[in-house]
């Protein structure tokens, strides 16, 4: 600390043609290629819940509302609504001191996943401004507009555009606009309103924000107040390297890039693509096989789909359109993503067909699914081998869900467990399991089958009795365990045998002293 | 020709030809763990053809008496459980010696979908070992035919495929070449009983239980 503040005390020299290691150098371009626009939503996490429960229940919140985050040990309120900071819930402020303020206060949990679906649904509204749009961390959506002032007639023209769309569409929004991509972002969260074209101008904005805004860690930020360093342009005028040393490479790297000394590559946002297609039938029928051969022809066009857009599909919807409007819509849902996969939806398709009773004829066939980024390979790689492995026992796997129902197929997986019946777990998709749990190897004669629960058992003259009374071949192995999560057992176990020979694996309960049946060997 | 299967008749009558002029076709066997077992058979159980094992009750260890066999196939290929009578155990089945990742299970909602799952996994050709357990409704209509056609199938796919019965099916025909009746004699030794065994002699065997 000490010897940082003579650093310190050194950096506020102005600087001058001898120094040339300052984190702010003087050449800059003076003409931006590029203008971002930083859309910063401060009260996504609450607009997220509100527009979902709208969506749901059709109601506007009345009453006040807070969202709150585990931070650290405390729990704080993120954000609230206009009624309940009318009633003087702050943001930061501990549930418990909100509560106490507000009693009738709904306080709800951030739910990230929803808060990313909304930022995802804004990005690809926002492609009407512009093509590249990038969704940043920290509820924020970055548009490179410099192309776009011209067709929006201006700068000031298309921030009254974007703001008014999202008010529409529900949203509070800060903007800022700035050559480079993190000092729009900064700016937008220090809420700072004066648009930045220059470079001087740049540099001005970027100094007078407060390091609390940059969304670095709390110890970071701690730090830096701690060293009488509250702005960025205080930070910027430290030597390079003894600001690398004390805070770390990144934060270097993103004062260089926020005033555009090094690259900051952001990744657009690519809008999901939806395909649809719609075949009309040369005459009414209900002939399953007619059918399926018009299903045939929308799925080469899916499959031409995917190949064109390098994409997979994992959930499809088949519609047959009755006389009259009508129409029976069938789910075809795959456990996982398929790129070329017209056989395959035929098969599944023909599966579901056979087991559907059609209520009338169909006069139109039409098929629509969300195409996913990413292509599955298939066919054979340069050496000739096959690229997608297990692609038979996927198909296959596919086909027997699609009959037997979803959960149909399972593998297994060992748990490091000492209750038996948690010692294992069903594996939903055996073909991308991580394969991380073969090193647990059981220590001790487990039987090969398990009943779904523990089955009590009857007694004849002392002795605990399945088929015929039992005699204890083994044991007792004494399982204590699972106090801390209130599934609390204590049993001994034996292997038992019955007169006909089967070979058990029993248990009797300590605390109730009765016996039970678990599992079967062999 | 000598031996007791030439006689005066055979050279005059065309078309029928001496069972022992004729070679049993080439099967690849899975060594059964089990010597006495393997001698019996002809080096282990057969791949490629049906193979039936007739059950009384489903505690009867067949299972474990199928699991050597299995553990060497869950290193590379899958084993597929279909319509088991209870919950396989993960830590038993390692206890066997399978590999775990290897092997599904499949379950079914009505019986006769148990050989409609076992004929479709055996289509797909992706598997090494179906073990079905068929239930005794599942076999009811055209039940011969059903098992000639996973018959065929496993002969084209060349896995390892094995039913498990009812022993009240041991008089009705099957187009298994290799039959067996599992009787639970003791809690140490399970009594197998082949009584149908391709082209080779019945005979019974007792074979030690593991656990």
């Amino acid at each position: 600390m000490a010897r940082f503040s003579k650093v310190r005390a050194g950096a506020f020299l102005p600087v001058t043609a001898g120094e040339p290691d300052r984190i702010v150098q003087p050449a800059l371009p003076t003409i931006p290629a590029q203008l971002w626009l930083c859309l910063y939503l401060p009260q996504l996490p609450l607009e997220a819940q509100v527009e979902a429960q709208v969506s749901q229940s059709g109601q506007v919140h009345e009453e006040p509302l807070a969202i709150c985050e585990e931070q650290g040990r405390r729990t704080l309120i993120v954000t609230v609504n206009p009624v309940a900071a009318a009633r003087g819930v702050r943001v930061r402020m501990p549930v418990n001191s909100a509560l106490a303020l507000v009693p009738e206060l709904v306080v709800k949990a951030r739910n990230v996943p929803l808060e990313s679906a909304t930022l995802a649904r804004l990005a690809t509204w926002a492609g009407r401004f512009t093509p590249a749009v990038s969704i940043t961390s920290g509820n924020s959506l970055l548009l490179e507009i410099q192309r776009s002032l011209r067709l929006f007639n201006g700068l000031d023209a298309l921030q009254a555009t974007v703001t008014q769309g999202l008010r529409v569409l529900g949203h509070q929004v800060h903007m800022a606009c700035t050559p480079t991509p993190r000092a729009s972002l900064w700016l937008a969260r220090a809420g700072s309103r004066q648009p930045v074209q220059t470079s001087l101008e740049l540099r001005q904005a970027l100094a007078g924000i407060q390091v609390g805004h940059l969304g670095w860690p709390a110890r970071t930020v701690q730090m830096l107040l701690q060293m009488g360093l509250t702005t960025v342009g205080d930070c910027a005028r430290l030597p390079r390297e003894g600001f690398a040393r004390r805070l770390g490479p990144v934060h270097l790297r993103e004062l260089d890039q926020a005033y555009g000394r090094c690259p900051d590559p952001q990744r657009l946002h690519v809008p999901p693509v939806r395909f649809a297609a719609e075949l009309e039938l040369a005459g009414e029928t209900i002939d399953a096989s007619l059918l399926l051969d018009g299903f045939q022809q929308l799925f080469q066009s899916l499959n031409q789909a995917l190949e064109s857009h390098q994409a997979s599909v994992r959930i499809l919807w088949c519609q047959l359109t009755h006389p009259g409007g009508q129409a029976t819509r069938l789910r075809l849902g795959l456990h996982r993503a398929a790129g070329h996969s017209a056989s395959l939806l035929h098969g599944l398709l023909r599966l579901r067909l056979e087991a559907l009773l059609l209520p009338a004829m169909v006069i139109s066939l039409s098929v629509q699914a969300d195409l996913l980024p990413g292509q599955v390979p298939v066919g054979t790689d340069l050496l000739g081998q096959h690229m997608q492995t297990d692609g038979g026992l996927h198909t296959l796997l596919e086909r027997l869900r699609a009959r037997l129902g979803g959960q149909a197929v399972q593998g297994f997986a060992l748990r490091a467990e000492h209750r038996p019946e948690t010692a294992w777990r069903a594996v939903a998709d055996p073909l991308e399991e991580p394969r991380a749990s073969e090193t647990l190897i059981p220590s001790r004669s487990r039987p090969v089958w398990l009943l779904p629960a523990p089955a009590p058992l009857g007694v004849v003259a002392d002795q605990p009795a399945w088929h015929g009374a039992l005699t204890l071949e083994r044991g007792p192995e004494r399982i204590e365990s699972g106090w801390w999560d209130g599934g609390d057992i204590r049993r001994d176990y034996y292997r038992a045998s019955n007169p006909q020979g089967a070979m058990l694996w029993v248990y009797r309960d300590l605390r109730s002293q009765v016996w039970y049946l678990q599992g079967i060997f062999g | 020709m000598t031996g007791p299967m030439t006689g005066p008749m055979t050279g005059r009558m065309t078309g029928v030809i001496p069972a022992a002029l004729l070679r049993s076709p080439v099967i690849t066997r899975l060594p059964t763990g089990y010597p006495l077992l393997d001698n019996l058979l002809g080096g282990g159980w057969p791949v490629g053809v049906l193979t039936e094992l007739l059950v009384t009750g489903h505690a009867s260890g067949e299972l474990g008496l199928l699991s050597p066999a299995l553990a060497p196939l869950t290193t590379a290929g899958w084993v597929i459980l279909v319509a088991p009578p209870w919950i396989p155990y993960a830590p038993g089945l390692c206890w066997q010696g399978l590999t775990l990742k290897r092997v599904l299970m499949v379950r079914v909602r009505q019986p006769p979908e148990t050989l409609w799952a076992a004929e479709e996994i055996l289509r797909s050709g992706a598997c090494a070992a179906v073990i079905a357990w068929v239930p005794a409704t599942a076999t009811q209509r055209a039940g011969h035919t059903l098992l000639q056609r996973l018959h065929l199938l496993a002969a084209r796919q060349q896995a390892w495929v094995v039913l498990i019965r009812s022993a009240r099916f041991r008089r009705e025909r099957s187009p298994a070449p290799l039959r067996v009746q599992v009787l639970c004699s003791s809690p140490a030794t399970l009594q197998l009983d082949i009584f149908k065994n391709g082209w080779r002699g019945a005979g019974t065997v007792s074979v030690e239980r593991r656990f």
